[in-house]
C-alpha cells in the first residue's frame, strides 16, 4: 500500500507516494527525478548516494524514505548557491579531483559535511572523513588535495 | 537490489513496540544491518518496527555510582562526540573511527551493534549465488559449508563494540512484555551462529551501562582488517588493566577476543596469569600465547584461519602495551 508522504528536500517540500520499502535514494532519482545522488552499490559499501540529513552525511540506499520524514535533506542539487557552484564543487574542477564522475557528488556531500564539522582538516582527517566513498579512477590524491583547498579559500 | 515489501510501524514508547512485535517482525534502529540483509534476502521480515520514534532510548547520562548509562539508539557518531562519554570514558569514543566508516557511523547505533547478526562468507552471499547449494544450519539448513563436518554453525559475531565493552564490565537491561532485566554483557551472547545474543523476538535491549573506571586502569581495543575503513573485524581484542600504582603489579586485568567465533570469548586464563603479577614482556607472551588456544577461526571470513590465529598473539601485545600507555614506569 502506497503512503504520502512529505519529504524536505533542499528546503523545498515534495509530496511523494511512497511504498514502505523504497529507499529514499530510489524515491530521490526514480520518483522525483534528482538523479544527481547515484547509485553504486546499493549496500553501504561505496558512498555513491551520499546526502545530508539534518547536518549529517548519511547513506541514501540504507534509509526508507519513510523514515526521512520531518527531515532536512540535502543533496547534490542543493549544495550550489545561487546557481554558483560551492566551494567544494570549484576546489573539484580545480584540482581535477573528478574523472568519469560517478563518485564525485558523494564525495562533494561527505566533504561538505566534513568541512561543516571541521573547517580546516589535517590531510589525516580528510582521508578519514572520505574514507566511506569509493573512487575507481582519481587515486584519491586530487581529490583530498582538492578538499585542502577548498577548506583554506572557505570563508567561515 | 531492491527491498522485499513489509508493513512500516514506527511507536513512541518502549510498551508500544514490544506489543507491536508479532511473527516475524523486526526491530529498527540505524538499519545499516538490517536492511542489508533484507536487499540480500537474508531476513524478510513482514512489519518492521522503527525505534526512531522512541525518545527514552537516545539519552546518555552519568551518575558517580553506575557510571554512564548508554540509550541503545545512540549512533556511533554520538557515542564519539558526547561529552559526558569524553570526559568519563574517552577510551570508548576512540573504538569509533575504527567501525565502518563516517555515513554508516552516523546512521548505525551502538544497540544495534551489540545485536548485530553474526556473519559468514557463505551465509551473508547474495542469494542467487546461495541457490545451488542446499541451505545450511543458520539459514534453517542441516548442513555447515565451513566446516562440513559436524553440526555447529560457525556464523562469526562481528560487531566491534562488544569486546570493548565487555573489558570495561558493561552491563545491559533488556526489557519484554512482562519483565525487565539487567544482566552482564557477557551473559548478553548466547554462543550459537544461528542466533548470536539471548534477546527474544519481543525483547528490546533498552540500556547499555558502563561503570566507572577505576583511576589506576587502563584500556585499549585493537582491530584486525584488511582495509583501514569499512571492513568488519577479522579479528578485535579488547584489554582492560588495573594496576596497583605503588608496586606495578596487576590488581586486575580482563582479555576479549572478538571476532573469533560466534561471541566474544573471555580469556578467564589471563586474568589468572596476570592478577598480582608485574607487567613483564615474558609474562605477555605468555598470556598471548595461552589466549590464542581460546581462538578458533575458520575459513569464513577474508583472510585465512591460520593468519588470524598467528594475529592474535600479535594483537593481544599489542593492545596490553597500549593499555599500559597511562602508567609510564612499566
Ligand atoms: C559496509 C558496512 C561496513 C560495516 N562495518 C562494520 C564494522 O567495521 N564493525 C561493526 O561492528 N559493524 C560494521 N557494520 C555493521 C553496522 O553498520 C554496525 O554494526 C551498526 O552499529 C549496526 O547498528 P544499526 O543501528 O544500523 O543496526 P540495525 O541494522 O538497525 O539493527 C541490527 C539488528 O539489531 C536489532 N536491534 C537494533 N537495535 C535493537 C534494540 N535496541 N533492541 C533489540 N534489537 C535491536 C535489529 O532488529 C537488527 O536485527 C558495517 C555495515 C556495513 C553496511
Ligand atoms: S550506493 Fe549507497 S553506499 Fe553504495
Ligand atoms: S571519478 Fe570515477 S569513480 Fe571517482
Amino acid at each position: 500500500m502506497k503512503e504520502l508522504i512529505i519529504l524536505t528536500i533542499n528546503g523545498i517540500e515534495h509530496g511523494v507516494l511512497v511504498e514502505t520499502h523504497w529507499t529514499l535514494l530510489d524515491v530521490l532519482r526514480d520518483k522525483i527525478g534528482m538523479t544527481g545522488t547515484k547509485k553504486g552499490c546499493d549496500n553501504g559499501e561505496c558512498g555513491a548516494c551520499t546526502v545530508i540529513i539534518d547536518g549529517e552525511a548519511v547513506l541514501s540506499c540504507l534509509i526508507l524514505a519513510i523514515q526521512a520524514q520531518g527531515k532536512d535533506i540535502l543533496t547534490i542539487e542543493g549544495v550550489s548557491q545561487d546557481g554558483k557552484p560551492d566551494t567544494v564543487q570549484d576546489a573539484f574542477v580545480k584540482y581535477g579531483g573528478i574523472q568519469c564522475g560517478f563518485c564525485t557528488p558523494g564525495m562533494i556531500m561527505a566533504s561538505r559535511a566534513l568541512l561543516n564539522k571541521i573547517p580546516h582538516p589535517s590531510t589525516e582527517e580528510i582521508k578519514r572523513g572520505l574514507s566511506g566513498n569509493l573512487c575507481r579512477c582519481t587515486g584519491y590524491v586530487k581529490i583530498i588535495e582538492a578538499v585542502e583547498n577548498a577548506s583554506t579559500t572557505e570563508i567561515t | 537490489m531492491s527491498l522485499p515489501k513489509f508493513e512500516f510501524v514506527a511507536p513512541k514508547t518502549v510498551a508500544g513496540a514490544i506489543s507491536l512485535q508479532k511473527d516475524n517482525a523486526k526491530f529498527i534502529a540505524g538499519g545499516t544491518d538490517l536492511l542489508v540483509a533484507m536487499k540480500r534476502r537474508i531476513s524478510s521480515p513482514s512489519v518492521i518496527i522503527d525505534l526512531n520514534k522512541i525518545s527514552n532510548l537516545k539519552r546518555i547520562k552519568w551518575n558517580k555510582k553506575d557510571g554512564l548509562r548508554i540509550g541503545p539508539l545512540i549512533t556511533l557518531t554520538q557515542l564519539k562526540e558526547n561529552p559526558l562519554v569524553g570526559k568519563h570514558l574517552p577510551g570508548l569514543s576512540q573504538i569509533v573511527p575504527l567501525i565502518s566508516a563516517p555515513q554508516l557511523q552516523n546512521m548505525g547505533t551502538i544497540g544495534g551493534n551489540l545485536c548485530l547478526d553474526a556473519r559468514c562468507y557463505y551465509y551473508n552471499q547474495p542469494v542467487f549465488l546461495k541457490k545451488k547449494r542446499e541451505p545450511c544450519l543458520k539459514a534453517g539448513g542441516q548442513v555447515c559449508h565451513v566446516v562440513k563436518s559436524g553440526n555447529r554453525c560457525h556464523a562469526v559475531y562481528s560487531g566491534d563494540m562488544a569486546a570493548p565493552l565487555m573489558a570495561l564490565g558493561t552491563r545491559v537491561k533488556i526489557t519484554g512484555y512482562s519483565k525487565t532485566k539487567e544482566l552482564a554483557l557477557r551473559k548478553f551472547f548466547s554462543g550459537s551462529g544461528i542466533k548470536p545474543n539471548i534477546l527474544k523476538s519481543d525483547e528490546l535491549l533498552t540500556d547499555i551501562i558502563v561503570p566507572p573506571q577505576p583511576e589506576s586502569s587502563g584500556f585499549s581495543y585493537r582491530k584486525l582488517r584488511l582495509r583501514d575503513t569499512l571492513d568488519f573485524p577479522l579479528l578485535g581484542v579488547a584489554v582492560f588493566i588495573d594496576l596497583d600504582e605503588k608496586d606495578g603489579r596487576c590488581k586486575d586485568f580482563c582479555l576479549i577476543l572478538s571476532a573469533v567465533g560466534p561471541s566474544p570469548v573471555v580469556v578467564e586464563a589471563a586474568t589468572k596469569m596476570m592478577r598480582g603479577k608485574r607487567m613483564t614482556p615474558k609474562l605477555m607472551d605468555r598470556v598471548a600465547r595461552e589466549a590464542q588456544k581460546k581462538a578458533h577461526p575458520v575459513d569464513n571470513a577474508a583472510s585465512s584461519p591460520g593468519y588470524r590465529r598467528e594475529m592474535v598473539r600479535v594483537l593481544i601485545k599489542k593492545a596490553i602495551r597500549e593499555a599500559l600507555i597511562p602508567f609510564s614506569k612499566v
